[in-house]
């Protein structure tokens, strides 16, 4: 049966019902944004070139997520959706609404296409009215009009998802408290979830694959991955990444599925919404334990694992406190949400299914990543079914100055796909020894690596290990006869690219000459580096002596620091075209010789408490001198402990290591 | 005509109306008493398509009522704390209502607005909670829907009102299809104004009686038989409900009409004999007392 009450007049009733929103908002959008826009342009002529106000124009106030109009959109989705349904929290609101001859649906539709008027249409009228500045002061830029229908319709998108996922919210709940309580739950429980799963493994599992740095929970919840699981998030990582220059275009598909599966979702409850749930705190009776439930095992995991991994040491949480914390939690949890759905005390543990079961839940996935039960930490598929491999060890970032991702997390796995390799014996054998180093490391003579193994089914299996120095060493070394794997590692194609305007040669003795070398032959010296870098055995980046760094400047981008082995022998040759390249450090170049010395148990991390030994006996400077290592440990620790030499020359003051077995006899 | 079959709705494990059973007939005012708690509130909401019955059914003109906006159209619910619109007055709500039900007869509104006093211009915020009242009750008959169901519909108005509400809805009753049916926990208000009254008590209907029928054919009568046997004869012969002897004086409840009980009670040659008239609360009371119910303690 359908209604015959115009759908215009509803929402036209709806709008004027609530036009203090489009008074608001009109207000914000049309004249308090523009004027402040206006204001701030003025501002920038002082001190702004007409190029970087039309780059703030663009990015800044036209862009997608721009930082004025975006968080109006979101709060005014926020808030639309919260008063389009607000009415179910009132019994006397709700009896008069649903006894009115107008179907669920045609409510729907008229707050949704209300809320999208009352927000939306200022929004673009505000839009439309900083296109006509931008074109009136000359800052819009020719691409600020071609992207004005897709940065209106983004946003637009964007407002029906977050006011969607709101509604479900205040449909979902029977008083305005836990409506609000929802909305927080429906925009941030995903992240939280994601962010948890990442931080549980994280703290949990020895083996799991992180990018070095153990990220704490709220690190996590700002990963990438977790923020797309919150819609006002991901309309920022979207925002981001358009910013960036990136296709969204599959991100606006995605989007636009979301917000057809949360309007739908939105539709569906409200027309199942049973109207005596106004004035609880769920609408729907079935929907209590679930949300107990599911609240209570997210908090209990979570209180457990970050107490219990105070000590910040991965894979190694303190056993009685995780299932102590995690268990109180539950419990704490579900009588607060009991508490909250009843209002009664006596009732807190009267629902015994719901918290027998999220106390279960808590503590099997307590049990399970504790004493890891499904053999995660020690699981490497069989070699047949392993497709590919590919490695990554932090110990050699420093090698080259264009090698190394350890900054970028988020890539890291294309990273590892890009260093794939068919022949993984070497990563295998590396993947075995970490396996079997697992809980028993010192991390003394290991270095930590990175393993993926691309399996014949298609799946990917990651991990991080301590593996063996020498057991890593000839992997590594096996891997760098493969001239793709080497130039990948060492971001020898990045090299090839770049233009520098001008070298400079920073000597072993610390003085710095600019390299005289004509425009057309500068290409030769990278040329010439890449050479060294492309053939030089792991051995030179190890144990190989740095007799001093080129430094190559671009404009403006400042300078890269290349370093030059001495058995660069090539490279030297072409270096001493142009310059004088000393191959050594000599007695008497020396002006002062300092060996500190903190070999001592209590002083070995404490530089104040160091020995200072003078050298300044030529002899015993040529015995420190042939021992000395110069340049940064890669895979091998190749130095002794506890001693560092200060060496000053005219030039500059560097410090340096000691070769293991190479100290003088007078140390 | 409302047909209600088996209808149940259960909050919270309790059973607020429980298998109820019952028809209203179009063209009269039906009374629903019932103590607080009883479930008439949910009735009502029930047979306006507010709640959703968990078993049973409600036809109204043959018709399920939830989610029907059509059979809504014929349909006005009237709840005991009205809702208006924020910051309406009685004309927005007027138009509103206009806008809603297609046959709101805003020319009677006007009529009836300047009658009971209502300015359509001021805010319903500022009216006391009997004008309040007064103006969701105009908006209910003026929306000229066959049904208007009342909840608490008195309760708040004073004296005058009340018998000007009353009068409105005898008119309306008299001059088109129209079944009010009001929902009271006082059986007082509707004896003078109901054509038909249901009992409510614990979530089911205990019955549903057209008051004129069971005024016509109950009577309470005193006499004075001075031959003992004679008196248990009558007793015995008429349709008793409630007796009970004073003295010399014997009253009883019977069924049956006037005619049919004085001329049995003059058969037995009474020295003295009177019909005395009863009170639709004493109606109620004989009644339940036969179902077996003692509800003195649950009727005002």
């Amino acid at each position: 049966m359908t209604s015959r009450i115009s759908f215009y007049k509803l929402l036209k009733e709806d709008i004027k019902k609530r036009v203090w929103m489009f008074l608001m908002f009109i207000t914000l959008f049309v004249v308090i944004i523009p004027i402040s826009t206006m204001i701030q342009y003025e501002g920038q002529l002082a001190y702004s070139t007409a190029k970087e106000i039309q780059i703030w124009f663009q990015h800044d106030i036209m862009g997608l997520g721009d930082v004025k109009m975006s968080p109006l959109i979101v709060m005014g989705a926020i808030i639309s959706g919260i008063t389009s349904f607000s009415h179910l929290h009132s019994k006397k609101q709700l009896d008069f609404y649903n006894s009115l001859p107008v179907r669920r649906e045609k409510w729907f539709a008229v707050t949704y296409v209300s809320s999208l008027l009352q927000i939306m249409a200022p929004y673009v009228l505000g839009y439309i009215l900083h296109m006509i500045m931008g074109a009136v002061n000359r800052i819009a830029v020719p691409e600020v009009f071609g992207s004005a229908l897709l940065i209106i319709g983004a946003n637009i998108l964007f407002f029906l998802l977050i006011y969607a996922v709101t509604s479900i919210a205040i449909i979902l709940t029977g008083k305005s408290i836990t409506g609000l309580l929802g909305v927080c739950v429906l925009m941030f429980y995903g992240p939280t979830v994601i962010a948890l799963k990442e931080y549980i493994m994280l703290q949990a599992y020895e083996t799991y694959m992180t990018t070095g740095a153990m990220y704490g929970f709220m690190g996590n919840i700002y990963g990438k991955r977790a923020m797309t699981a919150s819609p006002i998030m991901a309309y920022y990582v979207i925002a981001d990444k358009y910013g960036q220059g990136d296709s969204i275009t599959t991100s606006i598909i995605i989007s636009v599925i979301a917000v057809l599966a949360a309007s739908a979702a939105a539709l569906i409850l409200y027309k199942f919404r049973p109207a005596e749930g106004a004035g609880k705190a769920m609408a729907f009776k079935k929907s209590e334990p679930v949300i107990k439930f599911l609240a209570a095992v997210t908090a209990g995991l979570l209180f457990g694992v970050t107490v219990s991994s105070q000590n910040n040491t991965q894979g190694e949480m303190s056993t009685g406190w995780l299932f102590f914390i995690s268990i109180l939690a539950v419990i704490i949890v579900c009588a607060v949400i009991e508490f909250i759905y009843s209002m009664d005390v006596k009732m807190i543990f009267k629902k015994k299914i719901s918290l027998g079961a999220a106390l279960l839940l808590t503590a099997a996935i307590c049990a399970v990543i504790r004493f890891d039960l499904t053999g995660y930490n020690s699981y490497l598929p069989k070699k047949e079914e392993i497709e590919a491999m590919s490695i990554d060890t932090y110990s050699l970032n420093g090698v080259s100055p264009y090698g190394g991702y350890w900054w970028d997390g988020e890539r890291y796995k294309d990273v590892l796909a890009k260093r794939k390799v068919q022949d993984f014996d070497g990563i295998y054998e590396a993947a075995q020894d970490g396996i079997g180093r697992v809980g028993k490391h010192d991390s003394g003579d290991e270095n930590f690596v990175t393993i993926a193994c691309y399996l014949k089914n298609g799946k990917t299996v990651y991990r991080s290990y301590w593996v063996e120095e020498e057991t890593l060493f000839d992997c590594i070394e096996g891997l760098f006869q493969m001239k793709e794997y080497r130039r990948e590692v060492l971001g020898l194609d990045q090299m090839e690219e770049e233009t520098f305007h001008t070298y400079s040669f920073k000597d072993i003795l610390g003085k710095t000459t600019v390299v005289p070398v004509p425009i057309d032959r500068m290409k030769n010296i990278m040329d010439a580096y890449i050479a060294e870098m492309e053939t030089q055995p792991l051995s030179v980046f190890t144990d190989g002596n740095v007799i001093g760094q080129l430094i190559c400047s671009e404009k403006g981008d400042g300078d890269t620091y290349f370093p030059i082995y001495a058995e660069f022998t090539d490279m030297i040759r072409v270096l001493e075209e142009y310059i004088e390249v000393p191959g050594e450090l000599k007695p008497e170049d020396i002006i002062s010789m300092d060996i500190k010395d903190f070999r001592g148990e209590e002083n070995e991390n404490t530089y104040t408490d160091a020995q200072n030994i003078k050298v300044t006996e030529a002899e015993q400077m040529q015995e420190v001198l042939d021992g000395l290592r110069i340049g940064d440990d890669f895979i091998k620790s190749t130095t002794e402990r506890g001693l560092h030499v200060e060496i000053t020359t005219k030039y500059d003051t560097e410090t340096y290591y000691i070769r293991k077995g190479m100290l003088p006899d007078f140390l | 005509m409302i047909e209600v079959r088996e209808l149940t709705k259960t909050f919270d494990n309790i059973k607020a109306v429980d298998s109820v059973s019952t028809t209203i007939s179009e063209c009269q005012i039906f009374g629903l008493v019932g103590s607080n708690g009883a479930g008439k509130s949910t009735f009502l909401r029930l047979l306006s398509g507010v709640l959703k019955p968990d078993k049973g059914q409600i036809l109204i003109d043959g018709e399920e009522v939830y989610e029907n906006s059509s059979v809504k159209e014929e349909v006005c619910f009237l709840s005991d704390t009205a809702y208006f619109l924020p910051n309406a007055t009685a004309k927005t709500m007027k138009n509103y209502y206009k806008m809603i039900y297609r046959k709101f007869n805003a020319e009677q509104f006007d009529k009836l607005a300047e009658k009971f006093h209502i300015e359509q211009e001021r805010k319903i915020s500022t009216f006391s909670k009997g004008m309040k009242k007064q103006v969701s009750m105009l908006l209910g008959v003026c929306s000229n829907t066959k049904y208007l169901l009342c909840d608490e519909t008195f309760d708040g108005l004073d004296p005058v009102m009340r018998q000007a509400v009353k009068s409105l809805f005898a008119s309306e009753t008299l001059s088109r299809e129209f079944t009010p049916i009001i929902a009271s926990h006082n059986l007082r208000e509707l004896e003078d104004i109901c054509d038909a009254v249901g009992l409510l008590h614990k979530g089911g209907i205990l019955f549903t009686r057209d008051l004129e029928d069971m005024k016509f054919h109950i009577h309470k009568v005193q006499c004075v038989i001075q031959n003992s046997v004679m008196e248990e004869k009558l007793l015995s012969e008429l349709e008793v409900l409630q007796h009970e002897k004073r003295g010399s004086v014997l009253s009883f409840i019977s069924r049956g009409t006037r005619e049919e009980i004085m001329s049995r009670v003059e058969e037995k040659e009474p020295i003295f004999m009177e019909s005395i008239p009863l009170s639709l609360e004493e109606i109620f009371i004989s009644e339940m007392e036969v179902e077996g119910y003692d509800i003195k303690n649950f009727i005002l």
